[in-house]
């Protein structure tokens, strides 16, 4: 049984969060990378 | 009981089902699979990449059984041997078991939650092609004049330092997994929480959809942390820096604790999957619903938070404070609680079920059993005053293995063989299936339980080479080793057989007790599926009982 596609997200507006959601995700892991680097330099 | 029907291999008919859609693969061989963008080809891609892989280090296993069958120097160098059981490790971790959860990722999260692909599709693609390359970097430093990396895959300095130029190649194929495996995460988050059709709330998900979740989390946190380490050893070794250099104002421990707060999480990058996989195929062979599914849940993010704060246990041989050894030891001890939550429910599943034996089953009951065998060594492990002794001997290694081998790999058996007939559209040979079970399971038994004995009279680790105390029990575990590593070649025999010359048709509900979204399609599912989201209503979800 299927859903009428009007009544829902189009898949394109949800790709469209996944790619927000996707951003975030990148930026957090940089910081980790980049912090975990700079508590060497800063701790030697 | 699976539902099949016999018919010609050419399986062109399917009954309709919702979600069915024309296929439109594109065609030509590198159309297909190099520019792929389909989930389910990209899942192919990444299961096949990691048997094969499994293989490459199973074959290195086969070296290290091979020199340890009988004291003494047999077969190769002693230098070689400690590239055997580097290298082994790497790339049974980095490269089979890892990319074949995320194979089973690709294929299975967007069919379970009614998705018509992942969030990311191109970036998909991207983050498979670069693995292949990874590995052919870090295959390519055993021909190099300095050989491959030989300090163990922990790769701790002073010695990971003292090997040659064939570490920048190392450094960047972890790099390079790194990047495939944040990109990976990415995308199955991304997935998760923005593709799920209208109506599949979070506790409605399948057992396996959350466990990715939470794994790719981890994943996210963690795999930062190796690159920021292995990027501060590859300065050490090339451009004079002394982050790890006790001579140069560095600390070597300090690497230990980076690695391990990367490392300890990692174990459960590798076990949440398989406790997923073991969750969906219990409850349909059991035909009840799942015992505790929001106890599961939650169970399981516990398991990943306490990950990152027991690292330290892997170091009590280091020397710590008092409070620091008793922290670390009780918080060790605490993961047994959720976990022994899982165990209890999957117990609770089967309890008073109407339970068949088929192969999924078969193993899904042996990881239960030999997973919960490792977790038993790992609370002996815990325990610091004990570890002193334990520690850096075959016992360890026998504790690993037990959660690895029987423990992940018998759950991607598992779930290979229960979803093989979805993917494929064809059954698999049950006998042959069963087979390749008992073989299995008695021969990882025959191999790894023996070193339990060898660690606790003392065997250390990684040497090629033993006292001849030992000479018995290494015998009977290389003769294990070199069974298990022969009956994996069933495995591979019974998926060929599957793929290309099965007769017997799989129908979409593949078995009778299944439940969920992907078996709602056709076997095998067509190209793009779910274009037009599912209705999600109890007869549809995995686990209805506990469905708000």
């Amino acid at each position: 049984m299927t859903v009428d596609m009007t009544q829902q997200d189009s898949i394109s507006n949800k790709r469209k969060r996944a790619v927000r959601t996707a951003w975030v995700l990148a930026v957090i892991a940089a910081l980790i990378f980049v912090a975990f680097i700079l508590s060497g330099v800063l701790g030697s | 009981m699976s539902i099949e029907s016999t018919h010609s291999h050419d399986n062109d008919a399917h009954p309709a089902a919702p979600g069915d859609h024309h296929d439109h693969k594109p065609t030509g061989f590198f159309n297909r699979w190099l520019f792929t963008t389909n989930h389910k080809d990209i899942g192919t891609l990444y299961l096949v990449f990691a048997l094969i892989m499994f293989f490459i280090g199973g074959g290195m296993a086969m070296v290290i059984r091979a020199e340890l069958f009988m004291p003494g120097l047999q077969l190769v160098e002693p230098d070689f041997f400690n590239q055997m059981t580097t290298m082994h490790a790497l790339v049974m971790v980095f490269g089979a078991v890892m990319p074949a959860w995320v194979g089973f990722a690709n294929w299975m999260i967007p069919l379970m939650i009614g998705a018509p692909d992942m969030a990311l599709p191109r970036m998909n693609n991207w983050s498979f092609w670069i693995l292949p390359f990874a590995f052919t970097m870090l295959l390519s430093t055993l021909f190099m004049d300095s050989g491959g990396p030989a300090a163990g895959w922990t790769l701790y300095p002073p010695l990971s330092l003292q090997g040659g130029q064939s570490f920048a190649f190392v450094v960047f194929a972890i790099h390079m997994m790194g990047i495939s495996s944040i990109m990976g995460s990415i995308n199955v988050i991304a997935t998760i929480l923005n593709m799920r059709a209208p109506g599949m709330t979070l506790l409605r998900m399948p057992l396996f959809v959350w466990t990715w979740l939470i794994t790719a989390y981890l994943l996210i946190a963690v795999m930062p942390v190796l690159a920021g380490a292995v990027t501060m050893l590859l300065t050490d070794h090339f451009f004079g820096t002394s982050f790890f250099n006790a001579a140069g104002g560095g600390d070597p421990v300090m690497f230990q604790h980076i690695f391990w707060f990367f490392g300890h999480p990692e174990v459960y990058i590798m076990i949440l999957p398989a406790f997923g996989v073991v969750s969906e195929i219990i409850p349909t062979f059991a035909r009840k619903p799942l015992f505790g599914y929001a106890a599961m849940v939650f169970a399981t993010a516990s398991i990943a938070f306490l990950s990152f704060i027991v690292w330290a246990h892997h170091m009590f041989t280091v020397g710590m404070p008092l409070m620091g050894e008793l922290f670390f030891m009780y918080a060790t001890m605490l993961i047994a609680v959720p976990t022994g939550v899982k165990v209890f429910n999957w117990v609770s599943t089967m309890w008073k079920g109407s339970m068949t034996f088929e192969t999924p089953m078969l193993f899904a009951i042996g990881f239960v059993v030999l997973f919960t065998i490792g977790g038993l060594s790992g609370l002996m492990l815990a325990i610091a005053s004990v570890d002193l002794q334990y520690h850096d001997t075959y016992f360890v290694v026998a504790h690993f293995h037990y959660v690895l081998v029987p423990g992940a790999v018998f759950a991607l058996m598992a779930g290979t063989y229960y979803w093989l007939p979805k993917w494929t559209g064809h059954m698999y040979s049950e006998t042959w299936g069963k087979i390749h079970f008992w073989v299995s399971t008695i021969s990882v038994n025959i191999l790894f339980f023996p070193q339990h004995y060898l660690g606790l009279a003392g065997m250390p680790r990684r040497i090629p080479d033993y006292s001849t105390q030992f000479a018995d029990f290494n015998m009977i575990s290389s003769i294990g080793g070199f069974i298990f590593g022969a009956s994996q070649l069933i495995f591979v025999g019974v998926i060929v057989h599957c793929v290309y010359k099965s007769r017997k048709a799989a129908q979409g509900l593949v078995w009778e007790g299944g439940k969920g979204l992907e078996w709602t399609l056709s076997s095998p599912p067509p190209y793009h599926s779910f274009n037009t989201p599912p209705l999600i209503d109890p007869t549809t979800i995995s686990h209805p009982e506990e469905a708000h």
